[in-house]
């Protein structure tokens, strides 16, 4: 070989360690990039003498992002969901002041006021604003629980147009990165941005990726929907309408097809909500028919029966969300069934009382309070405590899986400085090899003087 | 396994955060004192918590409820003690006045006048009062139940308020059975009796006190009997139902003791239910607290740890 060839491996040498270099350099930048892969040179030798890059090779296992992925789309539906339900929960939450336990308890209680003394106005005027209490806390909990709905529908919308972005993003990272198909550094950076983006998209909404043998990925959500086909995305779309919110994905309603994802959290979420509005319908209608049955049957002070305590606002059958209390006349109360001593006679308000402990057929033959207390409040917090306990251990699953990624595919510096130490000794060996050739040519030039 | 730098940082966020959020439980179970903060935590205690509380409330709510009615009782057994004891009085008087086979002008009168105020004395007790309403008139509360000569204008209906589940006791009661109205002329027996004896008397045909009879129905069919068996069969009448009032108030007391035992029943399984454990949570709080201050030692150890710092001169 000639000396000029040694010069040129030397030169290709130092180039190649260079790359070495900066790829070093870029991993130790990225050190605590979220999403970064490390990348390694690929050195091959070079027929004759001298050595080349031939490629950075980006340091990714594919299978363990799908199941990252998946993991991540499940963790989110769970969040998203017990988000949710923990909103629901504090709205039932009877030792810590809110529910209405003791609202019923006391209804019921100070009834007893009365038929200790009938004529009593002071004991009357004492139930009806108990009663008031019942009916504040009734109309308090169901605006909560529909202003939890309707925060959960608007933040499903945000998610939605969220979801759009990124697919949008996707399909743009599709017609780009095939430019850079030939530059590894710049294509390894897409490829970390698509798998970003990804993981993102995943956060939010069932997908299911494949991935084309150039590297392009074609996303498809719950049952087989289009997001993302090489170039082009698909808008889904959010509808509200009296029946409730619909996902729409080409013109097809999928909402309940979502398995995973906030997307299908916060629909589960907003299922529970009316699940637990109607629940609480139930249990007002049931008390409110039952209590005004019986007060209907007695007489108030003014020697009138048929009246009844509790009515609704808006005309419509009375339930958590119209009731009101029908008169606020202490007289009105009904407490006697015989209307020849409407103030002496107590039978009214003992059957009334009665109704406290009575269970109905309504309620699965529950009392009031017991329907309350195990089908709404001890209901909500056994599905808090299940998604709860669901939500820790997919939790645990994506941490499992996130340092699985990171071991793999995460920057260690330690190792980084070795590298750069070696890509140095041999980048300084190389410039050696310059030194020492061109002596040796001065020495050859020096020969013909 | 291959470490990287990223991983430890990876650590330190998790359980940083899980050890803050056993430091902020064990925190609040230590602050509120209670073990259960929300449903969540113990669904089925939850529940069981709610249904003690609720019988907490019934409980205390009989307890109230006799409280009140304690008055009635006392009063309407006040009243029929006194008017017993005056009975009683008169009754020997009258065994007096029926051995005796003449009776000057005057004494006839005196007499005559003292089983009369007797008389009335008893329709007074009758028409006893607790704040504004008559308690022997049975639901009839707001008129006076007995006329001057011991007529019955009450009603047999009786209102009453309960105090335990099942048990009620009386607010007011039916004066006729109280104090042994006659079903024939629907007047105080005794009262009827008396002042017959003192017409009698006024007459001064003494002769009719052994001879004259009563027709008397008190729930046992109509009998004719003498004054002093007349007499005799409503005083014991009177008697027989006040101790059916002692019985009354004897039941109460013992339910009202019987309450406050089952209260303090339920209230330590609620607290067994509801409240926080401090030694345990006291431990909880130091174990977190330890771990935590373990974890914040451990990363400021580990973070030291490179090759970096051999290279940098």
């Amino acid at each position: 070989m000639s000396l000029f060839g040694a010069l040129t491996a030397a030169s290709q040498a130092l180039l190649s360690q260079k790359i070495g270099i900066t790829t070093t350099n870029r991993n130790m930048n990225n050190v605590y990039t979220d999403g970064y892969s490390r990348e390694t040179p690929v050195f091959a030798d070079l027929p004759g003498l001298g050595v080349q890059v031939e490629t950075v090779k980006r340091v990714f296992s594919r299978a363990y992002f799908k199941r990252l992925i998946s993991e991540n789309g499940e963790n989110s539906q769970l969040s998203a969901y017990k988000n949710v339900l923990s909103q629901i929960e504090s709205l039932f939450n009877d030792p810590m002041g809110s529910g209405l336990s003791e609202a019923i308890n006391r209804f019921f209680n100070s009834l007893h006021d009365i038929a200790v003394k009938p004529d009593d106005i002071a004991a009357r005027a004492n139930f009806l604003s108990v009663a008031k209490t019942l009916v504040g806390r009734i109309r308090d909990t169901y605006s909560s629980l529909e202003e939890i709905e309707s925060t959960s529908v608007s933040h499903l919308k945000d998610v939605i147009s969220e979801v759009n972005r990124l697919t949008e993003k996707l399909a743009e990272i599709n017609r780009n990165m095939l430019i850079f198909k030939d530059s590894p550094e710049r294509f390894n950076q897409y490829l970390d941005e698509r798998d970003r983006t990804l993981k993102e998209l995943s956060s939010l909404i069932d997908v299911k990726v494949v991935y084309l043998p150039d590297e392009r990925v074609r996303v498809f959500t719950a049952k087989g929907f289009p997001l993302v086909s090489e170039e082009r995305s698909f808008n889904v779309s959010v509808e509200q309408s009296s029946d409730g919110v619909k996902v729409i994905a080409d013109g097809v309603d999928i909402t309940d097809e979502f398995k995973k994802g906030k997307v299908a959290g916060i629909i589960s979420g907003v299922k529970a909500v009316e699940d637990y509005k109607s629940k609480l319908n139930l249990l007002v209608s049931t008390f409110a028919e039952k209590v005004n049955e019986q007060h209907e049957a007695g007489y108030d002070l003014y020697g009138e029966t048929g009246v009844s305590l509790f009515s609704s606002d808006n005309g419509q059958p009375i339930d958590a969300s119209n009731i009101v209390l029908s008169f606020e006349d202490p007289k009105k109360v009904a407490a006697a069934s015989d209307s020849n001593y409407l103030n002496s006679d107590n039978t009214n308000v003992k059957a009334l009382i009665e109704l406290g402990q009575k269970t109905f057929s309504e309620l699965s033959d529950l009392s009031f309070s017991e329907y309350y207390g195990t089908e709404i409040a001890s209901s909500i917090g056994t599905e808090v405590k299940s998604v709860d306990d669901r939500l820790k251990a997919s939790q645990f699953r994506l941490e499992s899986i996130e340092e699985k990624v990171k071991e793999l595919s995460g920057v260690n510096i330690d190792e980084e400085l070795v590298n750069l130490t070696k890509y140095q000794r041999a980048y300084q060996a190389a410039a050696r090899i310059v030194t020492v050739t061109d002596e040796l040519l001065q020495t050859v030039l020096g020969m013909v003087r | 396994m291959r470490v990287t730098d990223g991983m430890v940082f990876d650590i330190l966020l998790k359980y940083d955060r899980l050890r803050s959020s056993q430091l902020k439980r064990s925190t609040e179970e230590l602050s509120s004192g209670k073990a259960i903060l929300k449903p969540s935590d113990n669904p089925v205690d939850f529940a069981r918590g709610l249904r003690l509380q609720r019988f907490i409330e019934g409980v205390e709510r009989f307890n109230r409820n006799i409280d009140l009615t304690d008055n009635v009782l006392k009063t309407a057994e006040t009243s029929m003690t006194s008017a017993i004891n005056l009975l009683q009085e008169a009754r020997v008087k009258i065994i007096q006045v029926l051995n005796t086979g003449a009776l000057n002008g005057e004494d006839a009168k005196v007499l005559a006048d003292y089983f009369r105020s007797v008389a009335s004395y008893v329709v007074n007790m009758g028409n006893t009062r607790v704040g504004d309403s008559y308690i022997f008139g049975g639901v009839k509360s707001q008129s006076s139940p007995f006329g001057s000569d011991g007529t019955y204008n009450g009603e047999t209906v009786e209102t009453t308020v309960p105090v335990a589940n099942g048990v009620e006791v009386n607010t007011t009661f039916n004066g006729a059975n109280y104090f042994g109205v006659n079903r024939v002329s629907n007047k105080i027996t005794v009262v009827e009796v008396l002042n017959k004896i003192a017409d009698i008397l006024d007459s001064g045909n003494l002769n009719e006190l052994h001879t004259d009879t009563v027709q008397v129905d008190l729930g046992d069919g109509v009998q004719n009997l003498k004054l002093l068996d007349a007499f005799d069969s409503g005083l014991s009448q009177i008697e027989a139902y006040r101790s059916i009032l002692g019985t009354q108030e004897r039941v109460v007391e013992d339910i009202k003791s019987q309450n406050g035992a089952i209260m303090v029943h339920f209230k330590e399984l609620k607290s067994k239910i509801e409240d926080a454990d401090y030694p345990g949570a006291i431990a909880e709080y130091e174990k977190a607290k330890t771990a935590y201050q373990a974890l914040l030692a451990a990363i400021s150890q580990t973070q030291n740890l490179s090759l970096l710092n051999f290279f940098v001169k």
